[in-house]
């Protein structure tokens, strides 16, 4: 049967235009940084660049992909992003379980416990020195542990929790299921949804740890891509070798720069549609308890 | 001879610092801050682990120092966290010459100075007294201060192919260069759309640091007033006769159209895309500007887009005196210190030694003799760069953390020619000629200018507001006489004592 469709109103036609525009200024720096990407160096000096590459070339990724410090940062930054999600989530999914049981014992107190450092931190020294004391410093683990969980992103898994009939529990408890089996075995395969949304929040998250790799990481084989990103913009480190009194050869700096940035940006961008999906309906349901 | 004392008293040192828990036996463990310059290739290593690391470590071995380096990003913070956590590498540098300052003031620095005699007699000897006194606060040696070769800041371009164009000769002071501006804007010799045209283009957008020496338009500013260093130390530019002047001087230019229209707003890169596409007529520039040796060059670029543009360098401000002056940088690049909790000082001290004994400061600049240059006339000289930068270049600006060879400039300048790629007919040896002719360099203060550092932060934002308001508003008088008294209000007269006292206590440096 064919649906009928709603006449379009103004309102239809004003959303449509204003959320053209918002996404046209969300879309046009990205198509802007890409055409670079492909330019050519005097095209860009001379701000002949808009959206579309001007004197094309290549030169500007080759630089990136030859650079062995940018694939350095970007085998690091994958192994982050990957150790540090599996953590983030799986210590998250730990904490939100046992405080969606509406009958834990303290389980408000331990909850405004939490509730606190959401609103109040240790402090950059105070929180750097705990780092060093653990040891932690210049390890992956120092970009991992001091965040593992954030505090808003327990909320929704807790709420999302919540929302899950208490009687699947009970049944699995009757059959002689441990806590942990119920969560491992029943909830968290119901929860595809939010860990969905929780491993793309976490994982950008990693993904652009920039000022925590500033500050706990030393050793540059560890300096993650975003860290390396501000390096090659503001430093030109990462151009490849250089000598010592000037550049000897005709590397397109400013496109290698726009290069660098999309290669960052990417991987993201490639992986967001496939969860996409997941995250609004993860998002929304974990918004809210009935 | 210094060298052997150096040793016997490093090996006393190694007894001491083994007591104390440092370093292998019989050897004091130095960590040194190492900072990335350039991408370390494959086959070389690490930033911290690489033949000429090594080579570093071996030599100083030889001295009873094991030599650690720790990685350092490029970042403020990274320092201060690192001072205030007692994290700090044994020999530490910063660039940044108020946070030395701090570091000093707050207790957190050695005073290496007592450590020269024995274990740093090069540093004294190579630098110079005068050289190390910009490491010294209130008479203490808290930082070694390293070179720097050349210390050009600003040079003055304009078109000459305009100028041709137009019948007129190179200006050669203010008046001349404000005709010539005129006549850029009334007889358009480039044929720029009018909207597009920038008499005077790259002109900055803000007064820089004002109680630092990071104005943009010093050199300009400067031939306003009389040369004066007592009065640079103890006054400040605001109140000096001819700042109303200068600031006059803009402010006519702006309301005729000459300066360009969006200064304070237009980022460098769209200033810098107004030049490219030679739509500009003069610019006051850092003297490199234009002659990048790579594809980014503005000049480069400019030839190209507008075949026959040529900006060459010229001598515009004269002070009341005829004399044409231009500030340069301290002579200095790092600050080079030991924190206060490290154990051994003295094995920093004599590291920097080390650097600046003949032979190794030879093999830090320029690499090995017949595996990286050979030597002709005395000159190293390097015939395969792509092969000196593979080897050794990625890694020698990283090592060589007090500066350029400090045995004879002339060797750092003819190397340096054989690393340029572009010719720029002479115009760029020009421009740093005129930049180094008469120059001078702003105060130096060597005591903590408590004024200056609570009252400054407020003082320059006041500056940044006015100083774009003075010249782009219709009325000069009123803002200026508004600028004057808001910066009063704020405790600059306050600043100006401060440092009256110290002219008067220390004398101009």
């Amino acid at each position: 049967m064919a649906t009928r469709r709603d006449p379009i109103t103004w309102f239809d036609a004003l959303n449509v235009v204003l959320l053209t525009m918002v996404a046209a200024a969300c879309l046009i720096p990205m198509i802007h940084v890409t055409a670079l990407s492909f330019s050519s160096e005097g095209a860009i000096l001379s701000g002949r660049v808009s959206l579309f590459p001007v004197g094309l070339q290549l030169q500007g990724y080759r630089t990136v992909f030859e650079s062995a410090a940018m694939m350095r940062a970007l085998v690091f930054t994958v192994y982050l992003t990957i150790v540090g999600t599996s953590v983030n989530v799986m210590i998250t999914a730990l904490g939100a379980y046992p405080l969606a049981k509406p009958d834990l014992v303290g389980r408000r107190v331990i909850w405004l416990l939490i509730l606190f450092t959401m609103f109040f931190s240790g402090g950059l020294i105070p929180t750097f020195i705990v780092v060093r004391a653990l040891g932690l410093l210049d390890t992956v683990w120092a970009l991992i542990l001091p965040g593992t969980i954030a505090t808003f992103n327990l909320i929704l898994m807790k709420t999302y929790f919540s929302g899950i009939p208490t009687s699947l529990a009970e049944s699995a408890r009757m059959d002689g299921a441990s806590e942990i089996g119920i969560l491992m075995r029943i909830i968290l395969p119901l929860s595809t949804p939010i860990i969905a949304t929780l491993t793309l929040f976490y994982g950008v998250g990693h993904w652009n740890q920039f000022f925590q790799a500033l500050i706990y990481i030393q050793d540059p084989d560890k300096y993650t891509l975003q860290l390396r990103l501000q390096q090659l913009i503001t430093d030109g480190i990462g151009f490849g070798p250089t000598v010592v009194f000037g550049r000897s050869d005709d590397i397109p700096v400013e496109s290698v720069k726009a290069g660098a940035i999309m290669f960052a940006t990417a991987p993201v961008l490639i992986a967001f549609p496939f969860l996409q999906k997941h995250f609004v309906k993860g998002a929304l349901i974990g918004s809210l308890k009935e | 001879m210094a060298r052997v004392f150096a040793t016997i008293g490093l090996l006393a040192l190694c007894t001491v610092t083994v007591f104390a828990g440092g370093g292998s036996e019989g050897h004091a463990r130095l960590r040194v801050m190492i900072v990335e310059r350039a991408e370390v290739p494959r086959d070389q290593g690490r930033l911290t682990d690489n033949p000429w690391t090594e080579f570093v470590q071996n030599e100083m071995a030889k001295l009873g120092v094991d030599v650690q380096y720790v990685p350092k990003g490029g970042s403020m913070v990274s320092h201060t966290v690192m001072m205030a956590t007692n994290t700090a590498p044994d020999l530490a540098f910063t660039h940044g010459r108020l946070l030395f300052m701090k570091f000093a003031a707050d207790g957190g620095l050695h005073d290496l100075g007592q450590y020269l005699p024995e274990y740093g007699p090069n540093i004294r000897t190579v630098l110079g007294e005068d050289h190390l006194r910009l490491g010294q606060i209130d008479g203490v040696q808290f930082a070694i201060p390293s070179r720097r070769e050349i210390d050009a800041r600003y040079t003055s371009f304009i078109r000459k192919d305009w100028l041709d164009a137009l019948g007129l000769g190179i200006p050669t002071n203010r008046d001349e260069l404000t005709a010539a501006l005129r006549a850029f804007k009334d007889r358009n010799p480039g044929n720029v759309p009018a909207a597009e045209l920038r008499p005077w283009g790259w002109f900055t957008d803000d007064p820089g640091t004002v109680f630092d020496s990071d104005f943009k338009l010093f050199d300009p500013m400067y031939s306003f007033l009389d040369h004066d260093p007592a009065a640079n130390m103890g006054s400040l530019w605001p109140v000096r006769d001819g700042f109303r002047d200068f600031m006059r001087w803009l402010h006519g230019l702006y309301q005729e159209g000459l300066i360009e229209r969006e200064f304070a707003t237009d980022s460098f890169d769209i200033k810098t895309r107004h030049v490219v596409n030679g739509r500009v007529g003069f610019i006051h520039v850092p003297w490199d500007y234009l002659y990048a040796q790579n594809s980014g060059s503005v000049a480069l670029n400019l030839a190209r887009n507008v075949p026959g543009a040529e900006f060459v360098p010229v001598d515009v401000f004269p002070g009341p005196d005829g004399v044409y002056r231009n500030l340069r940088y301290l002579p200095t690049r790092f600050y080079l210190f030991s924190p206060r909790r490290s154990r051994v000082p003295e094995a920093a001290v004599a590291y920097m030694n080390w650097m600046l004994e003949r032979e190794n400061a030879w093999t830090l600049a320029f690499g090995r003799t017949g595996e990286q240059h050979t030597i002709r006339d005395g000159l190293p000289v390097f015939g395969d760069l792509q092969r000196y930068a593979d080897t050794f270049g990625y890694i020698s600006e990283s090592l060589r953390i007090l500066g350029d060879y400090p045995f004879g400039p002339t060797i750092t300048t003819a190397v340096r020619e054989q690393f340029r790629v572009n010719d720029f007919s002479g115009n760029d040896s020009r421009a740093l000629a005129m930049a180094l002719e008469h120059s001078f360099q702003e105060p130096v203060f060597q005591s903590r200018m408590n004024a200056m550092s609570r009252q400054g932060p407020g003082l320059i934002r006041i500056a940044e507001r006015y100083w774009v308001r003075m010249i782009t508003e219709p009325d000069f008088d009123a803002e200026f006489d508004e600028f004057i008294r808001r910066m009063n209000d704020r405790g600059m007269p306050t600043i100006i004592d401060e440092r009256r006292a110290y002219l008067e206590q220390f004398g101009v440096n």
